[in-house]
């Protein structure tokens, strides 16, 4: 499986020996546009790898935008710009010569809204390593990837069953396992437990905390508990602008901005 | 405004009944009835005017849709009574399984396969042509246009809709069945070939149109599931949007397909006039719709067995798009999937 990972040249580290390697994600100078709104403005951040990364700040801070900026999702939005860089093992991923179907092949996602593609759940997890070429044994990525999600008990006797079968919790599961199967490097997360009801957003959460030994999460959340919970690093965010950031236990404990200290403590949001 | 609240109150409690003779109820209890009666009076001219209005939209509104129920249920009756001395006369065996359609000659047969099977023929090969191309102009419409060429095609394919169906028949004789015979140089001037490909272009804008929709109408989240997997857009909308969109796919070609069936001047023109069970898409053959126009625009004698023929074919018809429709109905329904 991991014969797909870092083996193309276009997105593939050849300056191995930038001092900074253990950045597995460098983003510099970016700013963002939709039209002519401004959505991002000069947003510096290292994002090392196997860490997690929590994003909070109020509704429309920009940081939906930011983390779908990571993976091109932006690149649908039809008046979307993007200025500055941002570097995947040192390859600029806006570069014009890296295709964005190639970055999304190591950074996954996972959405707010629970999105199983109207199929079985079996082909659910195979369709992303199938559409990308795999030569793996599909069975046995399907149940090492429903097993990473804490899902593969519930349905290993439904496989063939439509993914829309599973409930909103288990649905969401199943696009963590799909995530997962394409053996990613870092993976996304959109707000992942904000649709769910409190126990399924505990069982994600848990989840993530297993996750996150094999894999860089930078996550977007509302929910600043979840944010001291889960992560390693919070970056506090508004009006596009990162505010503050660092080690998630210090950001809470001795925010060194007064905009930090007020969203933390509740005063707005 | 103690008498104020209670006279709210009352009018919350009344105006679940606003149905008909509210004023002379009296007052609601928990309320003093003089101020109640005349809150509620049938005085105000305004209410009153509105009332009536109301009351007599309803009625036209109800009037229209009994009115096209009617008007169905009275095709079907007539359908039926005249297609009754017919079968005093034939049989509904031989009728339905005859092999020989020879209606207006002695010996007369009235075996109904070979004008069934030519409608089929036409139909099935209408597909052949409307639903590579209708399906094509609909994933590219939905997926790859740019909204401002997305903007004129959409409407200009539509157009083909418009197009009277005698000037597609007259197209296929004068245009397509001679370029076909510069090919094929055995085909007949009437052909089955020829109206299949204008049955097929008529039905392009229906297939175009519906299937645009129903691949517009999958939410984006499915699209970015795929392109969040390392999907192209190609594979986006052939393997994530299309499957997701089955269902008005898949109804939008019936629709056609029983379009195809009940069109009826293109191929009276193109396809000629010679019932007959053949697989041969170069030789003349007729659909029921072209045997109902050949026995109409005649001098048949009304009550005659040819003229209580035709209702027996329409009946046929009929019953085969009714089936068509049902069956688009349910597949519509059966594999819709809910993405909320």
């Amino acid at each position: 499986m991991t014969t797909t990972s870092h083996n193309n040249p276009s997105v593939s580290s050849l300056d191995t020996a930038s001092h900074e390697a253990d950045n597995i994600l460098e983003v510099r100078g970016v700013h963002a546009y939709y039209g002519s709104t401004c959505a991002l403005r000069s947003i510096d951040l290292d994002v090392k790898a196997n860490q997690v990364y929590a994003f909070i700040g109020p509704s429309g801070c920009g940081k939906s935008t930011f983390l779908r900026c990571f993976n091109r999702m932006n690149d649908f939005i039809t008046d979307f710009k993007i200025e500055g860089s941002i570097k995947y093992r040192n390859t600029n991923i806006y570069h014009t010569d890296v295709d964005p179907v190639l970055v999304r092949r190591h950074i996954g996602m996972v959405f707010q809204k629970p999105n199983p593609l109207p199929t079985s759940i079996y082909n659910n997890v195979a369709w992303g390593p199938k559409i990308n070429g795999f030569k793996v044994d599909f069975d046995e990525l399907v149940e090492t990837s429903l097993k990473k999600a804490a899902l593969w008990d519930q349905v290993k006797e439904r496989l063939t069953d439509n993914g829309y079968h599973l409930s909103g919790g288990q649905q969401q599961r199943l696009c963590i396992a799909r995530a997962i199967a394409m053996n990613p490097d870092v993976i996304l997360m959109d707000e992942p437990c904000s649709a769910l009801d409190p126990i399924s957003a505990r069982k994600i959460e848990e989840l993530i905390v297993d996750l996150k030994k094999d894999y860089s999460i930078l996550i977007v959340t509302h929910n600043m508990q979840q944010a001291a919970r889960l992560s390693h690093h919070t970056v506090f965010m508004l009006k596009g602008e990162i505010i503050e950031h660092g080690p998630t236990h210090n950001l809470f404990a001795t925010p060194q901005q007064s905009l930090t200290k007020e969203y933390i403590t509740g005063k707005f949001g | 405004m103690v008498h104020g609240e209670e006279l709210g109150l009352a009018s919350e409690s009344k105006s679940v009944a606003v149905g008909d003779a509210l004023p002379h109820q009296g007052g609601s209890p928990g309320c003093d009835g003089l101020s109640s009666v005349s809150l509620f009076s049938s005085t105000d001219k305004h209410y009153r005017l509105a009332k009536w209005e109301q009351r007599v939209v309803m009625v036209v509104l109800r009037i229209c849709a009994w009115c096209s129920i009617a008007i169905t249920a009275g095709i079907v009756v007539i359908l039926l009574s005249e297609a009754a001395p017919f079968f005093k006369e034939v049989s509904w065996r031989d009728f339905l399984f005859g092999t020989q359609w020879v209606p207006l000659f002695e010996p007369r047969s009235f075996g109904v396969l070979p004008i069934i099977w030519g409608t089929l023929l036409v139909s099935v090969g209408a597909c052949f042509v409307s639903v590579p191309f209708g399906l094509g102009i609909a994933i590219f419409l939905s997926e790859f246009a740019r909204p401002r060429t997305r903007s004129f095609l959409k409407p200009l394919i539509e157009l083909l809709a418009g197009i009277p169906s005698v000037v597609f028949g007259y197209f296929a004789l004068i245009t397509i069945t001679p370029g076909l015979q510069k090919i094929f140089p055995n085909i007949e001037v009437f052909n089955a070939f020829s109206a299949s490909i204008v049955v097929g272009i008529m039905t392009v804008p229906m297939i175009s149109s519906l299937s645009d929709d129903a691949l517009r109408a999958v939410p984006r989240s499915l699209r970015e599931a795929g392109y969040a997997m390392g999907a192209t857009s190609f594979e986006v909308s052939l393997r994530v949007v299309l499957p997701a969109a089955i269902s008005g796919v898949i109804a939008s070609i019936i629709l056609a397909f029983s379009r195809a069936i009940g069109e009826t001047m293109a191929v009276t023109l193109a396809a000629g006039a010679t019932p007959k069970l053949t697989m041969n898409f170069f030789e003349s053959i007729q659909t029921m719709t072209a045997y109902i126009v050949q026995v109409s625009i005649g001098d048949t004698p009304h009550g005659s067995i040819e003229y209580h023929s035709l209702f027996a074919v329409a009946l046929v018809l009929f019953l085969l798009t009714l089936v068509m429709n049902t069956i688009a109905g349910w597949v519509l329904k059966k594999t819709q999937i809910s993405y909320n």
